[in-house]
């Protein structure tokens, strides 16, 4: 049995504060043979970390001077170790998910399958426990402590930048069923939407740039979808057009909270709304992806990199258009 | 040059490459302007049929003899693509294995497979049946991964063998008398778990249900589209993948046509989540594979269905 009391279990944290100095071009970071390979696209890559359990799920942070990745810790043991390393490979934290204790039953993740960094120095660590929940861990790498715990009942919570909110799905467990569920989207544990029986979040949530806005999207029980932004403490509803069928997802621009149904780089629409004057209206359509130019560019750095012995690569870049994009895929 | 052919015979067969020119005058070549009347050097352009023969093979055959196959893969969708190969690119028909990647965790952590795109050649004398970016097939492989219902006896026995455990910040420990008006005598921890997850089964295999504030016994315990989960059978999947309901899947070294009536925000791009039964012994030692696979029945909404 494995257990979820005292979850991390993290080593002396070595961040000192020391400025590391940011590599500039296009860097690659990704595992080879179990190690935790680095470098400059095109280039060779050289080991950062190797030895013990095999790696997985490398990540750079937003700064590109540290890579998280997972380490296997044994399953008898834990269900994996998240570390951080910076890019000489100086280990700065070690979290223990999941350590085993004796007369503690285990329930969580069975696998961590996702991080991504909230900030320079939180890391967020997700799980899934069955096909709709997740398990969910914020590890603070600077104070070696744990920031936050919870479980989102359809894995989709945000984090504000900097991770000071954050935003989940509760009292909605897999098992029930669909017409049964009256799903709450929680802020920082308090609900701010509950949009009753029937209705469904048809995109994540998503915090603002500022952190001070959440938008996120929802069809009602005949499929009509429409976008909410609480700002505020007030919550803005936008009924969307009819016609967005597709898969919808929200994201911010500067201010303005943007629909797409076009996630993940594929045709489609962008629209886009602002809360400028304390009510939501569009202020914009845009035929165009505004990760386009993102997704593209990834797109190209795993075809020109495909072949080079490094699976699951991150890839970094101080100033290009990967710089738009999360760090990390949760 | 493959185009695809819906035919009963669920071939996809190259543009036809009869040696017309031999029967043809030079006006009615003209006039045709199509590739099947294609000629090059007096050679006839080739011929190139593909059929699927099982879940991971294939047959190209090539027209006229004495040619040679060659296969080229890319990524169309998704991350992680299988293998098209051949172990004699001059024997014809041709054979063509399909195999899946191995899991890039080295873990068993679920990865998400991809949309595989194919494109085969069929060249004689220099001349090819598929020109490079013309009408390939696709292949989708999935990424496995495995869940569970919660099993009474995975946390202990009451009244004094029960294990705690903390979900969100509380611990739950020790026993509990008729929960949420469910008779009888139970871990703490076990009903936190059926709370937390929507259902569980009692160690006397009774499925029990939570749901406003009340368990229940139910006599099934059903997925995300209503109908029952069934153990090795039941997978859950991103309906952005395979879209609708009624779609059953087949994935190498896991099972075939297994039924696709569960889904959730955990499970993205092209992965699987099959439901393994109670307790969670029962995924302890899942592999978490990465398959070739195919879904039915055929239509544009199953990825790779023309290649079924």
């Amino acid at each position: 049995m494995r257990t979820i009391l005292g979850a991390f279990t993290l080593s002396a944290c070595l961040l000192s504060g020391a400025a590391w100095a940011a590599p500039s071009g296009v860097f690659e970071a990704g595992i080879r043979n179990g190690a935790l390979v680095a470098g400059p696209v095109g280039g060779p890559l050289a080991v950062v970390a190797q030895g013990g359990g095999a790696r997985g799920l490398p990540c750079y942070s937003p700064d590109g001077t540290r890579i998280a990745f997972t380490q296997s810790a044994g399953r008898g043991v834990a269900v994996a170790d998240v570390v951080v390393v910076t890019l000489d490979g100086r280990e700065l934290s070690r979290a223990a998910i999941e350590p085993v204790q004796p007369g503690v039953a285990y329930t969580g993740m069975q696998y961590v399958e996702g991080l991504r960094w909230i900030s320079n120095e939180k890391l967020a660590v997700r799980g899934s426990i069955n096909p709709a929940q997740s398990q969910y861990y914020v590890i603070d790498v600077v104070h070696a402590k744990v920031v936050s715990d919870f479980v989102d009942d359809g894995s989709v919570a945000a984090f504000s930048p900097g991770g000071d909110h954050v935003a989940r799905l509760g009292d909605a467990p897999h098992y029930v069923p669909d017409a049964d569920r009256v799903p709450s989207l929680l802020l920082d544990e308090k609900p701010i939407w509950q949009p009753g029986r029937g209705a469904v979040l048809a995109a994540a949530p998503s915090f603002s740039p500022d952190g001070a806005s959440l938008a996120w999207a929802e069809r009602d029980t005949s499929g009509k979808p429409a976008l909410n932004i609480f700002s505020s403490g007030t919550l803005h509803h936008v009924k969307l057009p009819a016609s967005s069928t597709g898969t919808l997802a929200v994201t911010w621009a500067g201010s303005r909270a943007v629909v797409t149904d076009a996630p993940e780089g594929k045709p489609g629409r962008v629209l886009a709304w602002s809360v400028d004057s304390g009510s939501a209206g569009l202020t914009a359509q845009v035929a165009i992806d505004p990760f386009q130019e993102a997704h593209g560019l990834l797109a190209t750095l795993r075809r020109t990199t495909q072949g080079n012995g490094a699976k699951e690569s991150d890839f970094w870049c101080k100033s290009c258009a990967l710089a738009s994009l999360p760090r990390g895929d949760l | 040059m493959i185009v695809l052919d819906s035919g009963q015979d669920d071939a996809i067969r190259a543009r036809a490459a009869l040696p017309f020119a031999a029967l043809c005058g030079a006006g009615i070549m003209a006039m045709l302007a199509t590739p099947a009347a294609a000629q090059t050097g007096g050679t006839p352009t080739p011929h190139l049929s593909l059929k699927r023969t099982s879940l991971t093979t294939g047959d190209a055959t090539g027209h006229p003899d004495g040619g040679s196959f060659s296969y080229t893969t890319e990524v169309q969708s998704g991350s992680t693509i299988g293998t098209l190969t051949s172990q004699d690119t001059t024997s014809n028909p041709n054979q063509m294995i399909m195999a899946g990647p191995a899991n890039p965790s080295g873990q068993g952590r679920p990865s998400p497979g991809g949309l595989g795109r194919y494109t085969a050649t069929y060249t004689v004398n220099g001349t090819s049946a598929s020109p490079p970016n013309d009408d390939p097939f696709s292949i989708p492989v999935f990424g496995m991964s495995c869940y569970y219902t919660t099993y009474e006896s995975d946390w202990g026995t009451p009244p004094n063998m029960c294990q705690s455990v903390l979900i969100n910040g509380t611990t739950y420990s020790g026993t509990v008398t008729d929960p949420y008006g469910y008779a009888g005598t139970f871990c703490n921890s076990f009903i936190a778990e059926v709370k937390l997850q929507g259902s569980g089964v009692t160690s006397g295999n009774t499925d029990i249900q939570y749901n406003a504030g009340k368990i229940v016994a139910v006599s099934t315990i059903n997925g995300a589209d209503g109908s029952p989960v069934v153990a090795d059978q039941t997978v859950a999947w991103d309906r952005s993948i395979i879209a609708g309901r009624g779609k059953h899947v087949s994935v190498d070294n896991v099972g075939n046509d297994l039924l696709a009536n569960d889904t959730g925000g955990a499970i993205r791009g092209y992965r699987l989540d099959l439901y393994r039964g109670a307790g969670a012994a029962v995924c302890a030692n899942a592999a978490n594979v990465m398959g070739v696979s195919a879904c039915t029945p055929r239509s544009a909404t199953c990825p790779g269905y023309a290649f079924p």
